[in-house]
């Protein structure tokens, strides 16, 4: 994540919050804490912030009142809503609100984190067409993926499963964000089906080659790198 | 017609009509014995009379004088006369011979027709050798009578219809009142349980009964939307209040992996996956509930359901593969519903998941179907494994329930009626047949809600 990111949260839980801002300072991102809306709306008034990660129900004033407040005075830094309420309609009203994305409680860190960084890189508007690990190379224009000088034989799920990963590199990616953003769903399943798809994109992937780059991490997820 | 005799308001016009017409009947037909027995009595006193002063005539003025009165009457119009003697030989009168009677009775009245006129007779022993027969044209009297029946039977006819045009229009209307309260209802069916019938207040038409029920219904659709908004409030409390341990606790279990030396990774990982498996079951459960007490709002967009088969067949066909099996699809081109895809979408997750954990036969086929049926959609998932036998149909569909019992601890048992429950939602039901072998789970839908 961006050295100078400076992310705002605002929560009511604050030992959540307190393992959040760790775990977020662990990543070199300079995490702020507000407890309650009030706090919250005057830190996010003062400060200079690249995103703020804003819970949806807090004392005093409610989330989704704090980022209307913002928006209606000409604030546009992006907002990322937590809520333990995942509905339908309480993701409308945050998005009617002004907020830019939503997270539903409990979460994965590595969600929240490639969440927000998404959410700079938006507002960044930095877009690339190339991205490069090791020697894997692959180019998002021709859709093409190489090992040295090896073209991968993928077709187009796998290549789509694989720049995510590459996009993530060295950050956990978790089931729940393959299937969001590889297959477009929000589902819910029992079974291993991403399992099942990086095993078969692994099988193109690392096997002939001696350096792994495709890791399991149990009960988080998967992540790219060149294992340390 | 048919659909006229459904109404339970014409059925009971049709009734009443029918006892009317009974009654009607009764009284015509009353009136008209009573009429034609009044005619007959005063045209029997008009014959007895003439045949009375016939009779005297005969006693007093004798023979003669009798024979030129029975001549002189016998040219009146309608009158019927002859004298005869005991053998019935012609003596005078207009009737030189004796009429075929076509009734006769013990005191010596008869009928007879004279060409198309009914006469009416009576026949009269003077003394040993002479019988008089006193006749009238009755042709009035029956035309009469003919006009009596004529106009009684117009009279049911009549009151016939008016009874069931009085019916079928009383019925109509009380339908289409039924209809306007049906109209006006239909909000509610798609969750918005704010509508409230307006002709309780004051009343339009129809009167009090309806009013009365109208009101009720608005009592009703008041206490429910209580009802459901207090249970949305606890449900999203119970979110708020199981989600925010549930979010430390992930918090500090990936903390600890990410410190950690790396020794206890495994365990923490299995821990986590515990962490996700207790949040998939409470959110399946939360989203059962929603959907059962009608918390939830459908959002019904158009859904085309080909692509929606082709990125679940995309998405679950390797794992197939891994087990030797087939995920095939079948149909859906062109097909289209409104709902919500999401919902949609995992409920065919949730019907393939089944399919794989209940009927793993390696080299059988599972097909996933979409076809037309009437208005309707149904999607169905068809596979051949063990399937569940007819009496535990509706078992199955229970929250938590487990028919295989060795199969315990995978899946949380609340895949098929969170299925069910999103049927439901969509104003459609979820069907489980036989599909010898195995199960077929079909998803009627209507296209739109």
């Amino acid at each position: 994540m961006g050295q100078n990111l400076r992310l705002l949260l605002v929560e009511d839980d604050t030992k959540a919050a307190a393992l959040l801002c760790d775990r977020f300072r662990a990543e070199g991102v300079d995490a702020t804490h507000a407890a309650d809306g009030a706090s919250g709306l005057n830190a996010a008034r003062a400060g200079t912030f690249d995103v703020l990660v804003v819970d949806r129900m807090l004392p005093q004033m409610s989330g989704t009142e704090l980022v209307k407040t913002l928006r209606q005075e000409g604030d546009t830094t992006p907002v990322l809503f937590l809520s333990a309420l995942g509905e339908v309609d309480d993701r409308v009203a945050g998005f009617d609100a002004g907020g830019d994305d939503y997270l539903t409680k409990p979460y994965a860190f590595a969600e929240l984190q490639a969440r927000v960084t998404a959410l700079v890189r938006r507002s960044e508007g930095a877009t690339t067409t190339h991205l490069q690990l090791a020697d894997l190379q692959l180019d998002l224009l021709a859709r093409q993926a190489r090992r040295g000088d090896i073209l991968l034989d993928l077709n187009n799920r796998e290549f789509d499963l694989l720049a995510y990963l590459m996009g993530h590199q060295g950050q956990i990616v978790t089931r729940a964000m393959l299937l969001q953003n590889v297959w477009n769903y929000g589902l819910d399943t029992q079974t291993n089906v991403v399992d099942v798809h990086i095993s078969r994109l692994r099988a193109k992937l690392d096997k002939d080659f001696d350096t792994p780059l495709l890791h399991t991490k149990r009960g988080q997820g998967f992540i790219l790198e060149v294992a340390p | 017609m048919r659909t006229l005799l459904r109404l339970a308001g014409f059925r009971a016009a049709l009734a009443y009509t029918t006892l009317l017409l009974v009654a009607m009947a009764l009284v015509l037909g009353l009136l008209y014995v009573r009429l034609a027995d009044n005619l007959q009595v005063s045209q029997d006193n008009l014959i007895w009379r003439e045949a009375a002063s016939l009779s005297l005539i005969h006693q007093r003025d004798g023979m003669r004088a009798l024979a030129q009165t029975i001549e002189a009457m016998g040219r009146w119009q309608g009158s019927y006369l002859r004298l005869s003697d005991g053998l019935g030989a012609f003596i005078a009168g207009n009737l030189k011979t004796f009429p075929v009677p076509e009734a006769t009775d013990a005191e010596g009245w008869l009928r007879f027709r004279d060409g198309e006129v009914p006469v009416r007779a009576r026949l009269l022993q003077l003394d040993e050798n002479l019988v008089l027969l006193v006749g009238h044209d009755v042709a009035d009297g029956a035309a009469l009578l003919a006009r009596f029946r004529q106009a009684f039977a117009l009279a049911l006819i009549a009151m016939l219809f008016i009874g069931l045009g009085g019916g079928a229009f009383l019925a109509r209307r009380g339908l289409k009142r039924v209809h306007d309260i049906g109209a006006a209802l239909q909000p509610v069916m798609q969750g918005d349980l704010s509508v409230r019938l307006k002709n309780a207040q004051h009343d339009g038409q129809g009167g009090a009964e309806w009013q009365a029920l109208e009101a009720q219904i608005n009592a009703m659709l008041a206490r429910l939307e209580k009802l459901i908004h207090a249970t949305r409030q606890v449900s999203d409390n119970l979110a708020h209040d199981l989600r925010a341990p549930l979010t430390r606790l992930r918090a500090r279990l990936e903390a600890l992996l990410a410190k950690g030396d790396g020794g206890a990774d495994n365990e923490i990982g299995a821990a986590l996956e515990d962490v996700d498996g207790l949040l998939r079951s409470f959110n399946a459960l939360l989203t059962l509930s929603r959907l059962e007490s009608g918390v939830a709002t459908l959002q019904a967009w158009p859904v085309e359901i080909a692509p929606l088969m082709a990125e679940l067949h995309d998405l679950f066909a390797p794992v197939f593969e891994d087990k030797k099996m087939t995920l095939r699809i079948e149909g859906g081109d062109d097909l289209q519903l409104k709902g919500d895809a999401a919902l949609l979408g995992q409920a065919l997750v949730n019907l393939i998941e089944n399919a794989l954990a209940h009927a793993a036969v390696a080299g059988s086929e599972v097909v996933l179907a979409a076809q037309k049926n009437g208005a309707g959609v149904v999607v169905s998932l068809a596979d051949s494994g063990g399937g569940i036998a007819p009496q535990d149909h509706e078992k199955a569909l229970q929250r938590f329930a487990r028919l295989d019992e060795s199969r315990a601890g995978d899946g949380n048992g609340l895949g098929l009626s969170l299925v069910a429950a999103i049927c439901a939602h969509h104003g459609g039901t979820l069907v489980l047949a036989d599909n010898q072998p195995g199960l077929r789970a079909e998803m009627h839908l209507p296209a739109t809600v």
